[in-house]
């Protein structure tokens, strides 16, 4: 094994993490092998970006026991923003650095059967639960160095699941706020929804280290059962400082959906995947994604579908807008695999230019193993369109305010999926300050 | 919809003729076999020292890892270089009774009617016949085998060979570049316009033969020129090679349209490196049409240097039982308010695969460039794949790019309508692809618009059930 890919980590300091958190055998076997496997896999090769000089590998693990929150108060200003006003503080989990630092769901949740809980309580007191679904069929652990060293280093993230037939109605938030500047967050979020289930969940990430450098290795998984659907909102926000590789993945069933809407606002270096798998028939997806690129950060968001359900419908919507001397790579990736007869595949790639030092690629592609399929792709690259901005001032709006509500419209498709209105007017102000 | 797939019917030019050539390289490539052919054509010092160094490149370079399967591919079981006959024929009289044979089935002499100013024809390496019409020549353009003019024309030669694609840019280029033999030069004087198209034929017909044509096209400023190429090659149970390197400098405002039809038998590997530069308001148009070969990778490419300079690719691919049609295009938009359009038809059948991969790349000075891209795939059974892999790179805010894409079988409301018209099935499948190919075909001089209605719909006979 050579010297470069050595880790800062070992055996015994894994299983020790692991003792720490009461975790069960499979857990700690699953970190021992991850680590095992992790110097020698690959990296993920990212198409048409270079990561090789990147930092995924260097970081401060593990820090002491954040205090616990009991209200909205204690929360500094920058993060209550998050919260609507008069935010009941339920069906929240506040994951503070490390530590499960609030959690609550309604009783009648709670009476229906539905799980919503750290990820290491529901280690615990679900173990079989989790076991199934943890790293098994979404992500796997041997898919590149980054998902290993995820398997064998995972220090937080949460664990919704849904019983059959139980539906809910209000949104489920989870806000992962990285109060200290230093230390790595390798977050599993697992959801589960079962058969004629639903359910939105809406996540947060949040740090504030613009010049200490650390990671973010991220793995979410989401399983729909047939006939059930999930909505799944985000708001990636990390500092500049943090170097991310986020991995989100789903999997359908029969008639099952998954939609995904994604705001990506980091402002660090960037790896995303997001793809979903088609399994049953008439399953469906619908993934959406926004991200603004400024200064010098360079980012790489692959979205894809993999049909093998007939009768599937696959749906991809990627924009960007691109500022300072930002890099950003968008992949749009259908794929209907032998066999998904009827099946649909649409991506949409569109890049909005506003510096001449920037860089947006926008790489829709279609891979079709099938001839009774239909499929298609549009991708467009340019400036904002000067007749949008005639239009609006025209009607009495200075430049710099039309031109802002031409932006604001551009990624309005995903903002206005989210499901929270208080993360949708934080989404908003993310937008305006990194566009502004 | 059940459809049959009935084996594709024997190769048309599948006949191969008694090997008459006089001068063949032992199998494999060494520099010795490289100085052989540079001896054997009196090549100046210099030709013999890049075509060195090229193997060199070669020899380091590694195979590439994407497109196509590569790896029934054996260097060492190709000759390089075959001499079919002494001289050069100066008329048709002249040329071998066998070998005419050969043309006579492929229509050569038909051929050259009106709309054909000249005829280079390839018969293995070495150009057998040319000729030019005389009022090409009184105008100055140049139309010779890439050999001949090396000899004749050396200085120029000189001065653009490598220029575009030099030997180091791929391994294919590199092994092109150590042993090419033939293909097609031509020099279009300043302000000198050619106002019919300019052909030539190539053929492959010796088994595990490498045919590694070179051409390069110099149009000057203000001239303009249309060069015809088109391929077929016999069938052979062992696979063959063929490598072409394809060099076309376009002056301000000159204009160059480059049309194949590459038909290749399906043992073939074609791996082509095309590629053309354009001044300030210079235009480029490839018109590229793939149907044979086993598998074929070529992305012809424009260089969009000069302010206002425009390029277009016209393609379509058709990839049947046992094929690969891995083609593109490349445009590189490197100054301001170029332009570019791509347009690409694919349909796979029987079992083929056709994957479109391209890139549309805008740099820093392309301030209002524009790019428009359309792929169209038909798929035309259950056992055909098809992929679609666009890039588009870009690093200037001040441009507009849209590109849009469809894969789809043969639409089965048009079919009902087509049949409901009296038309039969096969009728009504073969309307509807003439149809999908079309803004491909009505491109083409008349005489290969016919030839490829009659590829098309001999290829389709038989692919609905």
């Amino acid at each position: 094994m050579s010297v470069e890919t050595k880790l800062p980590f070992n055996q015994e300091y894994i299983q020790a993490f692991s003792k720490d958190r009461n975790e069960p055998g499979w857990m700690a076997m699953l970190r021992s092998k991850a680590l095992e496997m992790a110097d020698s896999l690959d990296m993920p090769k990212p198409d048409k970006t270079k990561i090789t000089n990147w930092n995924f590998t260097d970081f401060q693990h593990s820090n002491k026991e954040a205090v616990k929150i009991t209200s909205i108060d204690e929360l500094p200003e920058e993060l209550r923003a998050y919260f609507d006003d008069d935010a009941s503080m339920e069906n929240l989990y506040i994951q503070r650095n490390q530590t499960a630092a609030y959690n609550s769901l309604s009783q009648e949740l709670q009476d229906k059967g539905v799980i919503f809980t750290d990820i290491f309580t529901a280690m615990n007191e679900h173990s079989d639960l989790v076991e199934k679904y943890y790293m098994n069929d979404a992500v796997a652990v041997d898919q590149n160095r980054l998902t290993a060293l995820h398997g064998a280093l995972m220090n937080g993230g949460i664990f919704v699941y849904v019983p059959r037939n139980v539906q809910i109605k209000e949104p489920l938030q989870a806000v992962f706020w990285q109060e200290d500047t230093d230390s790595a967050l390798l977050n599993h979020v697992l959801v589960v929804a079962e058969e004629g289930s639903s359910v939105t969940y809406v996540e947060n990430y949040i740090s504030h280290n613009d010049t200490e450098e650390t990671v973010a290795n991220l793995v979410t998984e989401v399983f729909a059962h047939d006939n059930a659907q999930v909505a799944y909102g985000a708001v990636d926000n990390f500092a500049a400082g943090t170097t991310t590789y986020v991995n989100r993945r789903g999997v359908a069933k029969h008639d099952a959906r998954i939609d995904w809407a994604l705001g990506q606002m980091n402002d660090g270096n960037t790896v995303s995947e997001n793809i979903t798998y088609l399994m049953g028939r008439n399953a469906t997806s619908d993934a959406k994604a926004v991200s603004v690129g400024r200064g010098k950060q360079t980012q790489n968001f692959t979205s894809s579908i993999r049909q093998f359900g007939k009768a599937t419908d696959g749906y991809i919507l990627q924009r960007g807008v691109m500022k300072g001397s930002a890099s950003t790579i968008f992949n749009a990736i259908g794929k209907i695999e032998h066999g998904a007869t009827k099946a649909n595949s649409e991506q949409e790639s569109r890049v909005l230019m506003l510096s001449e030092k920037s860089r947006g690629d926008a790489n829709p592609i279609l891979l079709i193993d099938e001839d009774d399929v239909t499929a298609g792709h549009a991708a467009s690259v340019g400036r904002v369109d000067p007749l949008q901005m005639y239009y609006l001032m025209s009607r009495g709006l200075e430049r710099e305010e039309a031109e802002r509500l031409v932006i604001h419209g551009f990624l309005a498709p995903v903002v206005a999926q989210l499901p929270i209105e208080s993360v949708r007017k934080q989404l908003t102000q993310v937008i305006e300050r990194k566009v502004y | 919809m059940a459809k049959n797939m009935p084996e594709i019917e024997e190769y048309k030019y599948g006949f191969h003729d008694k090997d008459v050539s006089i001068f063949r390289t032992e199998k494999g490539l060494t520099p010795n076999i490289v100085k052989e052919i540079s001896k054997m054509k009196e090549e100046p010092q210099w030709m013999l020292d890049y075509r060195l160094k090229a193997l060199e490149h070669f020899y380091k370079r590694p195979m590439p890892q994407w497109g196509g399967d590569l790896s029934g591919l054996d260097f060492d079981e190709i000759v390089y270089y075959v001499k079919p006959t002494e001289k050069q024929g100066r008329s048709w009289e002249e040329v071998p009774a066998e070998i005419k044979q050969t043309f006579d089935k492929l229509g050569i002499p038909e051929a050259e009617q009106k709309y054909l100013a000249g005829v280079s024809a390839q018969y293995e390496s070495e150009v057998v016949y040319h000729s030019l019409k005389e009022d090409l020549q009184e105008l100055g353009i140049v139309f010779k085998d890439t050999d001949t003019a090396l000899k004749e024309n050396e200085e120029l030669f000189k001065e653009y060979f490598g220029t575009i694609v030099p030997y180091s840019d791929n391994k294919f280029a590199a092994l092109n570049s150590a042993v090419w033999s033939g293909g097609s030069f031509i020099y279009v004087p300043k302000g000198v316009k050619a106002t019919t198209p300019l052909q030539a034929y190539f053929r492959i017909n010796s088994e595990n033969m490498g045919q590694f044509e070179r051409t390069l096209i110099v149009v000057d400023e203000e001239a303009s020129v249309h060069y015809v190429e088109g391929c077929t090659a016999p069938v052979y149970t062992t696979n063959s090679l063929h490598s072409a390197v394809v060099e076309i400098i376009v002056k301000k405002d000159g204009y160059c349209r480059y049309t194949t039809i590459q038909n290749w038998a399906n043992n073939v590997y074609n791996l082509v490196t095309k590629r053309a530069v354009c001044d300030a308001n210079a235009t480029m148009e490839w018109i590229d049409g793939n149907i044979g070969s086993k598998l074929t990778m070529k992305y012809p490419s424009i260089l969009l240097k000069g302010e206002g300079a425009r390029g277009n690719t016209l393609s379509i691919a058709l990839a049947g039982k046992g094929q690969l049609q891995d083609a593109g295009a490349k445009m590189h938009h490197l100054a301001p308010n170029t332009s570019s359009t791509i347009v690409s038809k694919s349909i796979s059948k029987q079992g083929g695969k056709v994957s479109y991969r391209g890139l549309v790349h805008f740099g820093r000075k392309a301030e209002g460039a524009r790019s428009n891209i359309e792929c169209d795939t038909l798929i035309m059974d259950n056992e055909s794949t098809s992929d679609t892999i666009p890039y588009n790179e870009i690093l200037n805010d001040n441009i507009s790019l849209e590109h849009e894409a469809k894969v789809s079988k043969v639409s089965e409301e048009q079919l009902f309508y087509l049949m409901s018209r009296g038309l039969t099935e096969v009728e009504a499948t073969e309307m509807i692809v003439m149809g999908f190919i079309e803004p491909f075909t009505k491109e083409l001089p008349m005489e290969y618009a016919v030839e490829m209605n009659r590829l098309i719909s001999f290829e389709m006979e038989g692919s609905i059930g």
